[in-house]
């Protein structure tokens, strides 16, 4: 039969013109006759759309096993709403029981987040201050900056706070409303004055944090967080013209969390500090903001006098992570007025990333440990200060990132400000900056430094439109299969972590990511938000097949739904 | 020596030495009825590429300006669990002769039928039918005659039924053609041709493959 081909030569009049094949092209029927897909270990298959919707593997002489991932790679459109979902229905079959389980390992010896506070952070609050920013400030940024004030440092606004460099003791009248409009002032002194920070302590504080402290959060200030975050994210600006930022002690951070609260609200930046008190070509007034380069920090609260109990200890060790978490927040949005020549904030799910990153960054300054180095729960408890670096600056992201593993069908790196979303967020940007190959600095400088919000942001900075939704769709493989199945391609890795020896030997005691399995005749059926997926499972027999089908509400289903077939076994 | 080489050869040597045939001579030519036994190779587009051989037995009626035949064939394919059963059958009309040519409708379809003993959960076929037309040039040859002829048509096909458990329904068209000729010697017949279709390889394994060359003996009544 290998001869026929020969006859097309000897009778060129003779032929036979491709077919318009109607309806989702298929290979089940290739199937019957061994043809389906073979991959490899490791290999991965990414599919889009209708395209693709029946999927048929022949397996060879030993039993193999895939994780199928429906990604819904859509930008969010909204912030604040929970956003339309995409209802995806597998079914398939010649299915048999897959054998590999994630493992159950022993739990470990440090509990994940514990070292730094045993709270979970509150995303609510953060969310409505972002709202409020896009809905009260975005509107009054109106013109572009004068070309010769974007450079360097911020233009000459009239600063009303601090126009001189304050000195210990000195009281400054700061408002907290949040608003442009309300005034909650409260008044407090100025503790300590480093080259970088201005420490101030809200007068009616409780008793807790004494003058040391003050002094170490200034000089860390100076010493990490600051070189950390210009070198990463670039130079704040400097509206008030006192070369520093106010890191503000105060317990009107404690007063938005009540007593009865499980979650709490570490600190927060406002974008209206940033607007000047009178109207400039660039910008609207907001006059009641502080004018200043500041950020909002809880204070020790031993006796829960202004809301949840916090000991001294607790806020030490929360602390400068918080910093380094505002201060991303400051430059961000302080470039973007001033600098960047933006016409909106960023999105609260990239901006909230960002400042996750900014963490992570100050865990690898004070542990010594690299990024890139896929990090196990060994090398945490090999560095000197690894394991307490871990806790003091990762918990939070760990903690976060287990909550989007446990649902990544709800939560999404993308769109509404959840814990989960920042935990993917965080996640997605430590894996794209490992594999954009610019170095940290080099990849989140362009993040940071870009007119462009969101999705949009991440393509330019990728380098490609569509980039970030082809490098998240990668990057949902990664988060399965980095660290578990061999011979994988390296742009499915987590360069930096290995997540599963991390959940695996903290108190968790596994890898959090939920892992379903197919089975034939039985319809798998999971509502994607923009930026969701799914990690169902599924065993072929030795020489035998099995057909995977995918519908969306019944019908065939979008481009905007991507999927990629796995060979784990 | 080319690999292509000995095909032709073979071909030709079929073509010339076996006596007679009814098989691929479908346009009608006289009155009678005929049966045959038809062998060909086949290859689809499927998977990639699937080889195979096909056995199988015809009947047929010449009635006047109109041939009709019906056939069964058993497909052997190279790969994969099911030999596929393929049922065809074909009427044509005498249009018209002219300068010694004789022109023909035709009207076909077929069915192939896949049926894994083995797994409950897959039962399919393959449905397929179409029109063409069919030129060939009767030539008198000795005792016998012999009937080049050459076909285009347009098919169109349908799969059902499921794999895996999993419904199948897929729908393509294809153009395809023919070539082959007829010998003619008293009560024998023998014929070969070349077919070529275009389905979609996600059609699967229709009556009409990719490629065939076919052969048939016969004889007539």
């Amino acid at each position: 039969m290998k001869r026929i081909p020969c006859l097309l030569l000897l009778l060129p009049f003779a032929s036979a013109c491709g077919t318009d094949v109607s309806g989702p092209s298929s290979s089940l029927l290739s199937c019957v006759f061994g043809a389906g897909t073979t991959l490899a270990v490791g290999e991965v298959l990414q599919v889009r759309g209708a395209g693709n919707q029946s999927l048929c593997f022949t397996a060879g002489n030993l039993d193999e096993e895939f994780v199928f991932i429906p990604f819904y790679g859509v930008g969010s459109s909204t912030d604040d709403e929970p956003a339309a979902t995409l209802s995806v229905e597998v079914t398939g079959g010649g299915f048999q029981p897959v054998t590999t389980a994630d493992p159950g390992a022993q739990a470990g010896a440090f509990a994940i987040g514990v070292g730094a506070t045993r709270r979970e952070r509150d995303a609510g609050f953060h969310r409505r201050l972002r709202q409020r920013e896009v809905r009260e400030l975005e509107p009054r940024i109106r013109g572009v900056v004068p070309r010769d004030s974007r450079a360097g440092y911020a233009p000459a606004v009239r600063p009303s706070v601090s126009a001189a460099v304050p000195t210990p003791g000195d009281l400054l009248d700061l408002n907290v409303a949040i608003s442009c409009a309300s005034q909650d002032v409260r008044t407090g002194r100025v503790e300590y004055v480093s080259q970088r920070a201005i420490v101030v302590a809200d007068t009616a504080n409780p008793a807790g944090l004494v003058a040391a402290d003050f002094r170490h959060f200034g000089e860390i200030f100076d010493t990490l967080v600051y070189p950390l975050g210009t070198a990463h994210f670039g130079d704040p600006t400097d509206i008030d013209a006192n070369g520093r930022a106010i890191i503000f002690f105060t317990r009107a951070v404690n007063e938005l969390t009540p007593p009865e609260s499980e979650t709490f609200t570490a600190g927060f930046f406002w974008s209206g500090d940033l607007f000047p008190e009178t109207a400039t070509p660039r910008l609207e007034a907001c006059p009641a903001a502080n004018q200043a380069e500041m950020f909002y920090v809880l204070t020790a609260d031993p006796a829960g006098v202004a809301g949840l109990e916090w000991p001294v200890d607790e806020i030490r060790r929360l602390a400068v992570g918080v910093i380094a978490h505002e201060f991303q927040h400051l430059i961000n949005a302080g470039r973007r007025l001033y600098v960047n020549n933006a016409n909106a904030f960023e999105r609260p799910w990239l901006n909230e990333g960002l400042s996750h990153i900014a963490e992570e960054l100050m865990f690898y300054a004070v542990s010594g440990l690299q990024p890139g180095s896929d990090l196990t729960v060994d090398d945490l408890r090999a560095a000197p200060r690894g394991v307490d670096a871990f806790n003091e600056f990762m918990g939070s992201n760990f903690t976060n990132y287990r909550q989007y593993l446990e649902r990544p069908d709800t939560a999404s790196l993308m769109g509404i400000d959840e814990l989960s979303t920042r935990g993917a967020t965080w996640s997605f940007l430590r894996y794209a900056a490992d594999r954009s190959g610019r170095g940290d600095a080099g990849f989140f400088q362009e993040v940071v430094n870009d007119a462009a919000t969101g999705l949009d942001n991440l393509d330019a900075a990728i380098g490609r439109t569509g980039g970030a939704l082809d490098w998240m769709q990668d990057w949902t493989v990664s988060v399965f299969a980095d660290d578990l199945v061999p011979g994988l391609d390296a742009r499915y890795a987590q360069r930096s972590w290995d997540m599963r020896s991390i959940y695996e030997g903290s108190s968790v005691g596994e890898y959090p990511l939920d892992t379903p399995t197919l089975s034939a005749g039985t319809v798998f059926s999971v509502d994607l938000l923009p930026g969701g997926s799914a990690y169902p499972r599924f065993g072929v027999a030795a020489e035998g097949r099995a057909a995977v089908h995918v519908e969306s509400d019944g019908k065939a289903p979008p481009r905007s739904l991507r999927g990629s077939f796995v060979r784990i076994q | 020596m080319s690999r292509c080489g000995a095909v032709p050869s073979l071909a030709l040597l079929v073509a010339l030495v076996v006596p007679a045939a009814t098989a691929a001579q479908r346009c009608p030519a006289g009155t009678g009825l005929g049966a045959e036994i038809v062998a060909a190779a086949v290859h689809y587009g499927v998977g990639g590429g699937l080889d195979g051989t096909e056995i199988g037995a015809a009947v047929r009626a010449d009635l006047a300006a109109v041939a009709g035949s019906a056939s069964y064939a058993r497909l052997n394919l190279d790969r994969g669990e099911v030999d596929p059963d393929v049922l065809r059958a074909e009427i044509g009309f005498r249009l018209l002769d002219i300068a010694g040519f004789r022109v023909c409708a035709l009207g076909f379809g077929g069915a192939s039928l896949l049926d894994v003993s083995s797994d409950d959960d897959t039962d399919a076929r393959i449905l397929a039918g179409g029109a063409g037309a069919l030129v060939t040039r009767p030539v008198r040859m000795g005792d016998g005659w012999i009937r080049p002829f050459m076909t285009v048509r347009g098919s169109a096909a349908s799969s059902s039924g499921s794999v895996l458990g999993l419904d199948v329904g897929e729908s393509g068209l294809s153009l395809g053609a023919d070539v082959g000729a007829t010998l003619d010697w008293g009560a024998l017949a023998v014929s070969a041709g070349a077919y070529f279709d275009g389905f979609a390889p996600a059609l699967g394994v229709t009556p009409y493959p990719d490629r065939a060359i076919r052969v048939a003996m016969g004889v007539r009544f």
